[in-house]
Order: structure tokens, then sequence, then C-alpha cells
């Protein structure tokens, strides 16, 4: 309440309640004191940080591991491109283990039972799950930016940079969509669900590289490119629910 | 300041957990009592905002608290009954993470974490591992997250399990000095805690709420209803069998009985004055307590 509409009604009130016995200079002290007692009577709400905030400070406690796993599979997908001498064609199949990277992190709550501490807290599951998908992005950009970079050296074709980077996003955001799904959808499991799912999709793909050859040549481009747009409309639809839920203050995931 | 729940049920196929539970808490410590599988820990959860109910709401301040969403867990504090912890974390760490989780900006962290591991006495540890602590030292650290936004709302799911007596005195203490102008709900069938520090407590029992009151007003229920009786070995057994017996004590070549019945047990009994624990035993001691609920 304003200083002023407090002054106002109090002394609507008290002329009211005895209008001949006021003494205005009196009236006026204890409008004083009373608007005094109001002020320190308003709880003074907690500062509190906001989403951005909140992601810096996810960084030191989200970020830091996630890197460390994404350098890892990192190290070791060089590794193997390096024995193997990989042609572009198997790229699709070390793709999965980039979504597999930030996993421990995403499913250390319910792995530890930390699950319903987190869930009281300010920031909502949706949110910490927005915050580590933005952190493990910019790792797999990183990631997926050099084993790009390492093949095209390696091959010498620059040329085909671009199928290349159709090869790394469409089977990323099959298994991110997947991902994705498993922890909304699925109450029991949803960790060994994925990590199943994950592994199957590097198997997959694998198979698909030497079963079907032809997908991998450039007159294939036009199929790549079609399902590159259908899985990232599924994956902004699926950041658009994470959003929505985070803001509607709903619960994601599992958590009891 | 009001929390409030009307006709709050859970149900789980053709399982109800909570059966239409209905309160209104002001501010105050209000202790939930009621044996394992009796609905508390799914009650709190409903309250916490993080188990949606089949039925019913949860009102704060008159608003629906899943409508308040960050809002209401801006002012949640809440201890669940078997909590993990990220072993690798220090106690300051596994603060500073919950802290970041509920928005509390760094250096307002720091000052109320070192404060918060003070007044749960893990200051001397606080660089040590979680992992490394006991099992009290797990529940204090447990304790002090709760804290950390100083939250209006405390809801603590079996607090003083695994605490040893000083521990619990301690913990009671802090609650008692906490509570002020605060809500606190703690569940446990630990009746003495209950005893020592609840404004009200609620009893519930296969999902619903049969008794609130003050712990006189819930003794008083009990009144009438507990007898000692000295009896020999052999017939103590038998007792035991027939009756729900509430404490027994060797007293030479007898055993005096402590026994809870709603009429004179034997001609040769002592009416006793009751206590909450008594009124507890009374309506979940034995098989037949089944049948007690708030109309007996």
């Amino acid at each position: 309440m304003k200083d002023r509409e407090l002054k106002w009604r109090m002394s609507q009130f008290i002329q009211k309640e005895r209008p001949a016995q006021v003494d205005p200079a009196k009236l006026e002290e204890t409008i004083q004191k009373c608007i005094q007692i109001v002020r320190n009577q308003n709880v003074q709400e907690e500062e509190r940080l906001c989403f951005w905030g909140y992601l810096s400070a996810a960084f030191r406690f989200d970020g830091i591991p996630i890197l460390g796993c994404h350098a890892v599979i990192f190290l070791i997908v060089c590794f193997v491109v390096g024995i193997l001498a990989c042609e572009p064609k198997n790229i699709p199949m070390f793709m999965p283990l980039f979504v597999l990277a930030p996993m421990p992190v995403i499913f250390r709550g319910q792995y530890y039972g930390m699950n319903e501490i987190e869930a009281v807290t300010r920031t909502s599951g949706a949110q910490m799950m927005l915050a580590r998908l933005i952190l493990a992005g910019a790792a797999n950009l990183l990631c997926i930016t050099g084993l790009l970079s390492i093949e095209v050296y390696r091959q010498n074709a620059g040329k085909e940079l671009g199928q290349m980077i159709l090869y790394c996003m469409v089977p990323y955001l099959i298994c991110m969509i997947l991902m994705l799904r498993v922890i909304r959808l699925r109450k029991r499991n949803n960790m060994a669900v994925s990590t199943t799912g994950i592994f199957g999709a590097c198997v997959f793909w694998g198979w698909l590289a030497k079963a079907i050859p032809w997908l991998y040549q450039a007159s294939a481009v036009g199929i790549w490119m079609a399902a590159a747009l259908m899985f990232a409309a599924f994956f902004i639809k699926e950041i658009y629910f994470i959003v929505e839920t985070g803001k509607e203050g709903k619960m994601y995931g599992t958590v009891v | 300041m009001e929390l409030s729940f009307d006709r709050l049920t859970k149900q789980y196929g053709s399982k109800i957990a909570v059966d239409r539970v209905s309160a209104v808490l002001k501010p105050g410590v209000y202790g939930l009592l009621g044996e394992n599988g009796a609905g508390k820990t799914t009650l709190m959860r409903m309250l916490c905002a993080i188990l949606e109910a089949t039925s019913g709401e949860v009102f704060f301040n008159g608003e629906e608290i899943t409508a308040m969403g960050a809002a209401y867990r801006n002012i949640l504090g809440y201890l669940p009954q078997d909590f993990g912890y990220y072993p690798n974390y220090t106690a300051t760490e596994f603060l500073r993470y919950i802290a970041a989780l509920k928005g509390i900006p760094g250096n307002i962290a720091k000052k109320r974490i070192r404060e918060l591991l003070e007044i749960v006495g893990l200051d001397h540890v606080a660089s040590k591992k979680v992992k490394t602590f006991s099992g009290g030292m797990k529940q204090r650290v447990g304790i002090a997250q709760a804290l950390l936004n100083n939250p209006q709302v405390l809801i603590l799911d079996e607090p003083t399990a695994g605490l040893d007596p000083k521990e619990r005195v301690r913990l009671r203490n802090l609650l008692a000095d906490y509570a002020g102008n605060k809500i606190v709900i703690l569940s446990t069938h630990i009746v003495p805690d209950i005893e020592a520090i609840a404004d009200e407590v609620l009893l519930m029992k296969s999902g619903k709420l049969i008794l609130q009151g003050t712990v006189p007003q819930l003794v008083q229920k009990a009144d009438g209803k507990v007898w000692e009786l000295s009896v020999s070995e052999k017939e103590a057994r038998r007792w035991e069998t027939e009756t729900t017996v509430a404490n027994f004590r060797h007293e030479g070549s007898q055993v005096v009985l402590r026994i809870l019945s709603d009429t004179k047990p034997a001609e040769y009994a002592i009416p006793c004055e009751a206590t909450l624990e008594d009124l507890y035993l009374y309506y979940f001691g034995t098989t037949e307590g089944a049948d007690k609920d708030e109309n007996s």
C-alpha cells in the first residue's frame, strides 16, 4: 500500500470514529508511526537469480562435467577415426555418442536420488534440462567442429563438408529427440532405455553405411536434407515443450 | 499465511494412498504422525507439488500451488525421507549447488551456507566430502539445504531418522526456534519428537486424516483407555497376544504391563494417565486397531 493511500485511509477512519476529538497534530504523528510500521513489516523479497544467472551458476556444477564427458568421447572418437581411417559415411555411427556424453549429468539426479530435492527448488526441472542442453549443445558444437575438421583434413575432402554436416546432424537430432522423449514420457528406467537406444543407434548407423552405400553419395544429399529438416522440427518441438513446461511451472520428467 | 488443502486424494490404480484429506495450516509446527504406509510421504509430496494429486487442491494464501509454480517453490523448503546426495561434493559445494538451484546469488549463498553449517553443527567438516559423512551428518546437510532459502513453508519427512538422541534434541530446538511465523510440517513415527515441539498433531491412518489437534486434545482421546496391571511372566505372554501392550517392565517376579483397552481389562487393573504414545498405539497397536478411526 502506498504511504499516501495509507494516510488517507487512516484519516478517514479516525475522523469517522471520533470526529470531534481529533487533534490534527496527534493524528499526523499517529499516521507517520503507522506508515513506519507498515514499511518495516513489508516483506522484502530476497533477490533471486533469473534463468541466465542460474545458467552461469550451472556452468560450474554441470558445465564442467559435461565438457569433461565430451572431451572423453571426442578423444575416443578421434582415436577410432584415426585408426580406422574412417570414410565420411561412418561419421553417423559416432554421432549418437555425443548425445550419450551429457547423459551422466542429465540423469545424475535420478541416479543419486536427488530428484526430489531438485524438483522443489525455484529452478524447475524443465529449466535445469534447458540449461544442461545449452551447455551440452555448446560442447557438442566444439566437438563436432573438431571432428569435421579432422575428417576434412584426413579425407582432403572439403567439398564434402556439406554432406558431412548432414551426416552429423541427422543421427544427432534423432538421438536427442529419442532421449528427450524418453525423459518426458517414460516414468521408469528412462536412463537405461536412453542408453540402450543410443548404442542401438550407433549399431544401426554402422549397419546402414554398409547396407545402403548409395545413401552416402552426393546424389542422396536431398534425402539427408529432408531428414535433417524433419528431425530439426521435432527437436525444436521438444525444446519448445521444455520451455513451455518451465514457464507453466509444471514438473518435467520423472521426479517420484 | 495459510497453507490449506481440500479433499486431497492420491490413488494408484485401486489403492488409495491419500483419501480426501483436508486441513488448514497456519504458522506453527505440525506433526504428521502415522505408521509406515499411512500416506504421510505421499501427502507431503503433494504439498510440495512434486506429486500430482488425483483430486483435490492445495492452496497457499488462497492461491493454488501448481498455478504459483516457481513462486511457491521459492518459499518452500523440503527434506525428503530418502534423499540422495552427490557423493563427491563437499558439504559446502553441495549447499552451493542447491543454493544455485534455489536462485540464491553467490554472495548471499556463501554467507548463508556458513551460518547454516554452524547451526547444524557441520562447520568443522564443511570442506569434507558428503560421502564420508555418517548418516546423522548427511541428515543434517539435508536439513541445512532445506533451510537455505529461508522458507516460509518447511516440510520435513522423517527428519530425525538416523539421528542419535543428542542430534534429535538439537534438531527439535532448531525447528522450535525456526518455526516462529513459519509453517513447519514434520512427519515421523517417533512420538516423543512430535510431543516435544508440535503445536498440532495430524494423525494419519490408511490414507485418512483421523485426528487433528493439539497434543493435550489428542491425549484426552486416550484417557480412560490406559491401564496398568501386574501379572506373572506366563500370564504376561497371554496378555501380549490378546491386548495392546504399550510397555512392560519387570518388578521382581512380576511383570507390570501397560495395556490399552476401551474397558477395564481386569479387576485389579489400575487406570493411568495417557500419553501421546498411548494414543498412537491405541490406533496403530494391533490389527484390531484397524477398525479404530476418529469415531472411536
